[in-house]
């Protein structure tokens, strides 16, 4: 058992602080301010590759090259932007929430970061080594993975980091269920946790449980390349699809990690500029729930190609997880409805969120369905699809929730015209990468390419200008967000008039959080405490 | 049942009924044996928090009597010097005891496990220094906490 421990040392400044912080929020600060870091990285490696395909035949890199530019993008921002930036959000915001003073293991939380932060660096230290960076697609699938036809080092130092990152998560994840189950103020019981909360507590037990199959895919492929063994050597009788197998039980439940947290953030913002409680809360806890669940039977879509899977199986359950989607969807337009709505910043971003998200979710249901899927795999329609899932999707609330947190976390508000100048830039540039990707793809343009017929030229080039676009709209956040750090004005305890717990303390928190606490009585605290409103159980019975 | 119970037991029986849907459809053991895997996960956890339950309840209680023994128990395990208050009282108000102070040890604890993985990639000269420094910070970890 441990003894109380000496007084903090958080009042040290400067790098031996943060470097020796067990903080939660100054610990979820580390880890978004990492993930920015990784996006700006794996987006620039974008742009490199929209400048390559900008026009046909002009090969500013070797074709090599354009492999490891794609792997690392991919890698970039699935590990060490999104997952990491969704660990740091709920490392500052799930224990205000809970009205709670940290997590429940503050240095296990610590060892995740930096864990977290040396596993991306070891994947990005392959552009440093002779041979290269990692260059078979963020995916990894042997045989282009094994030693053969990956001989060099950045391979295996994707691999190690990518196990690094991956035990991370772990960690975050096992951490994240212990504070929400054990560290709950007096009066939070389980059915007033905020939304953000329980697609927190899910998005935790999809980690759980899906990272250790990609952990156990990389260590055989490790194994595989360096020590002699034969798991997915097709010659001495291993099986490649085993790793998809694996790597997709991991994979599938990964777009959910990188996007439930983000329908929580979404579900949160709402209510609060449409200025009405949230439309079916337990609606909203039971799709979340149905999606978790869900995501773990759907793995094989993303194998329908190889014809060594059940279809009908996977078609199946891939279209059922629409239906608690489409619930979540039909609450968040019900709690608009009739509101009094006002279209700051974190509200703009999230419409762009819907509007985005649903293209993206649309076409997925048509790559639910097999022979649309014989079609178009590996095209630039399944490239259009999932960037709307996950751009559209996670980065649009990525932007809608720093806009709204921001000024908890920094004490001073950002500037709404830059604001509103962002996502407009986006929204256009975005579009306008993407959507002409979708008749790209239908055209028949494989991705992963270096060069292509000039008979797709046009549209490259629309998509070259368009993320150009993109490009400059993250650069007007940057400005903002610096300009607001240097001199944004004060943003005071509540800015936005919120609903949940952090608007109860000061901007930023103070180092336990919270001096004292509203009565909890439904899932918005603080406006029940200023406006003398019912509990969440005499609303919905 | 508590809803942190019921959480897990849900996620396992929907799992184990599509695990067995599957099997009967495919015959095929890798996706199988990765539904089992998140069975045999929930199953773990539902006992681990049915017994962290048992042990702090002795009598059927309200759900929020119930928590507050859960967080009484989880309070008194990590370290935490005092449970953060009632409705009536302010949560932890008196100043940083029994927060866990700053640590060097978790950056050190996750440089020697980055050394040992490049290690398995250049060999011995990443490997045994990441042992090395793995001892160490077990030691100092242990001691941090006992002191």
């Amino acid at each position: 058992m441990t003894e109380a421990v000496a007084p903090s040392a958080s009042h040290r400044g400067g790098v031996v602080d943060w470097v020796t912080t067990t903080d939660h929020k100054k610990i979820g600060v580390l880890y978004m301010a990492t993930a920015m870091a990784f996006f700006v990285v794996s987006g620039v490696l974008a742009l490199l590759m929209r400048l390559e395909l900008a026009q046909p035949g002009l090969q500013v890199m070797s074709e090599q090259r354009y492999n490891e530019l794609f792997t690392m993008h991919g890698t970039g921002m699935m590990f060490f932007f999104a997952t990491p930036m969704v660990i740091g959000l709920a490392n500052y915001f799930t224990p205000l929430h809970l009205g709670a003073p940290d997590v429940a293991f503050p240095r296990v939380n610590a060892l995740g970061f930096w864990m977290s932060l040396l596993g991306a660096l070891t994947a990005f230290a392959g552009f440093l080594t002779a041979t290269g960076a990692a260059a078979f697609g963020w995916t990894g699938y042997p045989p282009l993975s094994n030693a053969t036809y990956s001989p060099g080092t950045g391979a295996d130092l994707w691999i190690v980091g990518l196990l690094l990152s991956g035990t991370a998560a772990i960690l975050g994840a096992v951490n994240l269920v212990a504070t929400l189950f054990g560290l709950r103020a007096p009066g939070m019981t389980m059915f007033r946790l905020s939304i953000f909360n329980w697609n927190i507590l899910v998005t935790s037990a999809l980690i759980m449980f899906s990272f250790p199959a990609l952990t156990a895919a990389l260590a055989m492929l490790f194994v595989d390349r360096n020590f002699g063994g034969t798991f997915f050597d097709a010659s001495q009788g291993g099986d490649p699809i085993l790793f998809q197998h694996l790597f997709w039980f991991f994979g599938h439940p990964e777009v959910y990690i990188v996007i439930l947290p983000f329908f929580g953030v979404v579900t949160e913002i709402i209510p609060v500029f449409a200025r009405k409680p949230i439309f079916g809360y337990k609606g909203f806890v039971l799709a979340t729930l149905l999606i978790g669940a869900y995501s773990f039977s759907v793995w094989a879509h993303h194998m329908f190609a190889t014809g060594a899977v059940n279809s009908p199986f996977f078609a199946a359950t891939s279209m059922l997880i629409a239906v608690p989607t489409g619930i979540k969807f039909f609450n968040w337009i019900a709690t608009m409805w009739r509101g009094k709505i006002s279209f700051q910043s974190p509200m703009l971003f999230c419409m762009g969120f819907l509007f985005m998200f649903l293209i993206g979710g649309v076409t997925g249901i048509f790559l639910a369905s097999p022979p649309i899927d014989f079609a178009a795999h590996d095209t630039y329609y399944v490239v259009a699809h999932f960037h709307y899932t996950l751009v559209g999707g996670t980065v649009f609330a990525v932007f809608a929730a720093l806009y709204f947190w921001l000024p908890k976390i920094m004490g001073r508000m950002l500037d709404e015209r830059l604001a509103k100048l962002h996502f407009w830039l986006m929204l256009i540039g975005f579009n306008l990468t993407f959507l002409v990707q979708f008749q790209l793809g239908l055209d028949g343009m494989q991705r992963r390419i270096a060069d292509y017929p000039s008979v797709y030229g046009g549209e490259n080039l629309l998509s070259s200008i368009g993320a150009g676009i993109l490009a400059l709209s993250i650069a007007v956040f940057v400005v903002n967000f610096w300009r607001a750090r240097r001199k944004g004005p004060p943003a005071g305890d509540d800015p936005w008039n919120g609903y949940t717990l952090e608007w109860w303390t000061t901007s930023p928190p103070p180092h336990h959080n919270f001096t004292s606490l509203p009565p909890i009585r439904s899932e918005r605290p603080v406006f029940d405490a200023r406006h003398g409103t019912s509990s969440t159980e005499d609303r919905e019975g | 049942m508590a809803e942190e119970l019921r959480f897990f037991v849900r996620i396992g029986l929907f799992t184990l009924v599509a695990g067995a849907v599957y099997w009967s459809l495919t015959y095929e053991w890798a996706g199988t044996f990765l539904f089992g895997f998140v069975v045999i996960g929930c199953a773990f956890f539902a006992i681990a928090i049915g017994t962290l339950i048992r042990g702090t309840r002795p009598h059927p209680e309200s759900e929020e009597r119930q928590r507050n023994m859960i967080v009484d128990a989880a309070y008194r395990m990590i370290g935490f010097a005092q449970h953060p208050g009632d409705a009536n009282h302010p949560p932890l108000a008196v100043g940083d005891e029994g927060i866990p102070p700053s640590s060097i040890w978790p950056l050190v604890a996750a440089t020697a496990v980055a050394l040992v993985g490049l290690g398995l990639v250049f060999g011995a000269w990443f490997w045994f220094p990441g042992m090395l420094l793995g001892a160490v910070t077990a030691y100092g970890w242990v001691t941090e906490l006992v002191r």
